[in-house]
């Protein structure tokens, strides 16, 4: 049949015909040069056919003594006739759909990540400026770095750094406090105390009066060096206490080891590639460097909410995985190793460990438990306002 | 001469008859000559073909071609 793809939309009818000497009526229908699509015989004096529906005037015109009946349409009249019995249907399920694709670009959510709520609660009105708030629509990733920018410009003193991520219809706020060290204050008068509890090793003193000896134990707050001079038991002179004490400080630090060590370590290799995401696979485009392992970092160029597809500009960075099984020996070493590590961590660079010692252990089939004590020589220098004293 | 038949070739103009089972298709007839359960007289512009049989009907009647379906006894070119 030529051009068989037109002729699937062309209007068509199934009629029913009934008659005495139905092959008039066909004969009828040939002379009459109307075209036959299909023609099946019912019974002796019942046939179907389908004829073009333009063709359907001619045929009532010359039906006569025979029986008509419009069976059904085909073609882009049955395709209306389907959407008008089913509108109600067609227009709900595009309504949903509509619905879906809105709520899903809503926020329902706003999350500031800060332990001071003071943060918190200045980010969230900041934001609400930016249109970042409940039942607000969703920003793209431009937007999201240009309120970012702004962000940090305009508040350079109290901000760091701020991350905006989303998460469904959740947006959480991420924020570094900018911390600025106050310069000494030297106009003010005050005392140095000790800032943790410890054994003094040296007191360096440039002003005030040292109270405390070495090998002397003090306790948290206790005054070290005096910025008030007394005579005859009478404060002469206040002044403003400077010097640095070390002191020998304890901690005790808990730490649990694996038997069965698995480490991620990062080569120096990197590279940039261009992917396809589709359902939860990942594609690459023009990778001829395919790494066994490594770590992704995905920035989404074209992301759709309602397609589960997206185009990513990938950072890939190649990894070595470390798979061992240590003796407990080794396990032990590596328990204080990595203790001594943590522990200098949250100290100043200053400090430094004098001694450690195994308070207790334990062990099981798959890990070993450790309590070490440390002693560790730190600066424990803190300062205390004159007039606080004065007010207590 | 070369045209006529390029013509020919895109158009394809030309008489056709398949003889299927119990089926005929016949393409770029003229007219229908004559019509009933037994016998179907398809002329053509070269001539005219009969087709007799029994209970014979016409499934498919287009301008251009024609289906014709039953027990086919025979077939006359002319």
């Amino acid at each position: 049949m030529k051009n068989s793809f037109i002729y699937r939309f062309k209007n068509k009818t199934k009629l029913i015909i009934r008659g005495k000497n139905i092959e008039r009526f066909v004969r009828r229908l040939i002379k009459n040069k109307i075209e036959i699509i299909d023609l099946k015989q019912i019974k002796y004096n019942e046939i179907s056919i389908i004829v073009y529906t333009k063709d359907i005037e001619k045929i009532e015109k010359i039906k006569t003594i025979y029986e008509i009946e419009i069976k059904r349409n085909y073609g882009l009249n049955r395709i209306y006739e389907l959407i008008k019995i089913n509108k109600y249907l067609i227009l709900f399920i595009l309504f949903g759909i509509f619905l879906i694709y809105l709520l899903s670009n809503i926020i329902f959510d706003v999350e500031v990540v800060h332990n001071d709520s003071y943060i918190r609660k200045f980010l969230k009105e900041e934001l609400k400026k930016y249109n970042i708030d409940k039942y607000k629509l969703k920003k793209d990733y431009k937007t999201k770095e240009k309120i970012k920018k702004d962000l940090l410009n305009k508040y350079k003193d109290k901000l760091e750094w701020i991350e905006i991520e989303e998460k469904g219809t959740k947006y959480i706020i991420r924020v570094e406090e900018r911390i600025i060290n106050k310069t000494n204050e030297k106009n003010i008068n005050r005392n140095i105390i000790a800032k943790k509890n410890g054994i003094i090793i040296s007191i360096d003193a440039k002003d005030g009066v040292i109270v405390k000896n070495k090998n002397d134990y003090v306790k948290k707050g206790d005054i070290i060096i005096d910025g008030n001079i007394y005579l005859n038991e009478e404060i002469k002179k206040s002044v403003s206490a400077t010097g640095t004490v070390y002191a020998e400080v304890w901690y005790v630090v808990n730490i649990e080891i694996p038997y069965h060590y698995k480490e991620i370590k990062l080569t120096k290799n990197k590279q940039k590639v261009y992917t396809i995401k589709f359902l939860n696979k990942y594609y690459d485009l023009f990778n001829m460097k395919k790494y066994k392992t490594k770590i992704i970092k995905n920035n989404y160029l074209i992301k759709n909410n309602l397609l589960p597809l997206s185009f990513i500009e990938q950072k890939q960075y190649e990894t070595i995985e470390i798979d061992e099984i240590y003796t407990k020996e080794k396990v032990v070493e590596k328990a204080i190793e990595q203790s001594k590590q943590k522990l200098l961590k949250k100290l100043k660079e200053d400090s430094e460990i004098l001694n450690y010692r195994i308070l207790d252990e334990k062990s099981d089939k798959e890990k070993l438990k450790l309590k070490i004590f440390f002693s560790v020589k730190e600066d424990i220098t803190d300062y205390q306002k004159i007039e606080e004293l004065k007010t207590e | 001469m070369n045209i006529h038949k390029f013509r020919s070739y895109l158009l394809e103009d030309y008489f056709s008859m398949n003889v299927l089972k119990d089926t005929i298709k016949i393409e770029n007839y003229t007219e229908v000559g004559h019509f009933d359960n037994n016998k179907i007289i398809i002329k053509y512009i070269d001539g005219e073909v009969t087709i007799k049989g029994k209970n014979l009907i016409i499934s498919k009647l287009m301008n251009d071609s024609i289906l014709i379906k039953g027990t086919i006894q025979n077939i006359e070119l002319r």
